[in-house]
């Protein structure tokens, strides 16, 4: 397939698929041609939501969410619990717990963790402005809900300290075994946290 | 080519794409390593029982690369322990990514340091278990400096053999040790450095946290030497052993 010599915007458009996450050379010759014998509204129906994407979407102006105004449709729900904040390290974190139903709060994107070796420091995230959040008023209650990995540990460890004199409780996402594992195949970091995280029951 | 068993530490991930990562792992018996760990992110992935996460302790089959510059495959990860303890506290945290950080930078790959593995372990698990970090710190920078052939001489002057009698003494990386009042001239690069230090280690005894935390700076100062610049981490850990305590 390579050999065959492709007009220069077909050449091009299959080079861009090809950056995309998850495309490799074949799908992305594969949807290149999808592309070219689809309807002329559809194609450019599909360009002009990309375009979208980059012109409409924007970070939340108080939890750096995807919005589409200044606020994302969390922080201007007046049903939403003000007064809880769930911390999560990037959007997608926010769309599955959003998934589970269970938080009434609102959230805060950090944009990252902190990751010294990869040069991402905490001025990199957007702590600085949670902690404006904290200090405005109003807030209960900070839920740290970063991965349970050694710079998710990190990055709470530093905002509960930044936190600290704001006098606000922090609490964090439980962790140990997972739900359908079982205690004989579990590992010892794994049984090490349920044991130190278990609670009355 | 059949994998390879070891005992193995993670150093540092990096992302390569959507679910693979790019790990840097000290063995015991293979040394340094740097792997292509496949399908890791994903959770349903059946060969690596956890994601891979940093300063993490197993066991690890792996492919070794056929040439020099190129990646190793990972093919099995089996943790043993994630040394938890030292996630409760950034000092602690900071100083094993520290220790990380100059462990992957300050040896070759498939170059073995059994003894070194010992220590790297050795500090992971003080760092657990809560005991202070500046001296267990200092003794691990030293058995790596040591490992590398970069041995400090820290009980007496490397010039003229004498322990220091007066202030001001010296260290220089160049000459690899204490330099004292009469021997420093022949130095230009050198740092001042705690007359104290030179005798308490000339004595054989312990240090007070003032002296460890003086003894990690000369060792701080010789690697940022041998390397050319300060490694990335020295200034996060530095603020946090200030705030949290060292
Ligand atoms: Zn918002
Ligand atoms: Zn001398």
């Amino acid at each position: 397939m390579s050999d065959v010599r492709l007009t220069g915007p077909l050449q091009r458009l299959i080079e861009e698929l090809r950056r995309l996450p998850g495309v490799g050379p074949r799908s992305a010759e594969r949807i290149a041609f999808h592309l070219l014998k689809t309807g002329r509204d559809e194609a450019l129906m599909l360009a002009s939501t990309i375009s979208d994407i980059k012109e409409k979407v924007r970070p939340c102006a108080r939890c750096f969410n995807l919005a589409e105004a200044e606020l994302c449709h969390i922080c201007s729900d007046p049903r939403r619990n003000q007064s809880q904040v769930v911390v999560v390290e990037q959007p997608k974190d926010l769309i599955n717990l959003e998934a589970t139903g269970l938080i009434a709060g609102v959230y805060h994107v950090l944009m990252g963790h902190i990751s010294p070796l990869e040069g991402i420091e905490p001025a990199h995230l957007t702590i600085d402005a949670l902690v404006d959040r904290v200090r405005a008023g109003g807030i209960d209650e900070i839920v740290l809900a970063t991965n349970p990995t050694l710079e998710g540990d990190a990055t709470a460890l530093h905002i509960t300290s930044v936190l600290h004199e704001t006098g606000v409780p922090v609490t964090r996402l439980a962790r140990g075994l997972a739900p359908g594992s079982s205690i004989e195949y579990a590992n010892r970091a794994m049984l090490e946290e349920a044991f130190r995280g278990r609670r009355k029951y | 080519m059949p994998a390879i068993t070891d005992r193995a530490i993670v150093l540092r991930l990096s992302d390569y794409s959507e679910t693979s990562q790019i790990a840097t792992i000290f063995t015991r018996a293979h040394g340094l390593v740097r792997l292509i760990a496949k399908g890791v992110k994903r959770s349903t992935s059946k060969r690596v029982n956890v994601g891979l996460d940093l300063l993490e302790g197993g066991e690890i089959a792996f492919v070794p690369s056929k040439a020099a510059a190129m990646l190793g495959v990972l093919t099995e990860w089996r943790q043993l322990t994630t040394f938890s303890g030292l996630r409760t506290a950034l000092s602690r945290l900071y100083a094993g990514l520290y220790a990380a950080e100059l462990t992957s930078l300050l040896n070759e790959e498939y170059d073995p340091h059994a003894e070194l593995f010992e220590e790297l372990e050795e500090l992971l698990r003080d760092l657990d278990a809560q005991q202070p970090v500046e001296p267990a710190l200092a003794s691990f920078q030293l058995a790596l400096l040591g490992a590398i052939g970069y041995a400090p001489m820290l009980e007496h002057c490397i010039i003229c053999g004498h322990t220091p009698r007066s202030e001001p003494v010296y260290f220089s990386a160049r000459a690899g040790g204490v330099l004292c009042r009469d021997c420093e001239m022949h130095q230009i690069e050198k740092v001042r450095m705690d007359r104290r230090l030179v005798g308490r280690l000339a004595e054989g005894r312990s240090l007070t946290p003032e002296l460890s935390h003086a003894l990690r700076d000369v060792l701080d100062y010789q690697i940022s030497q041998i390397l050319g610049r300060r490694p990335v981490v020295a200034a996060s850990l530095e603020i946090a052993l200030r705030a949290t305590g060292r």
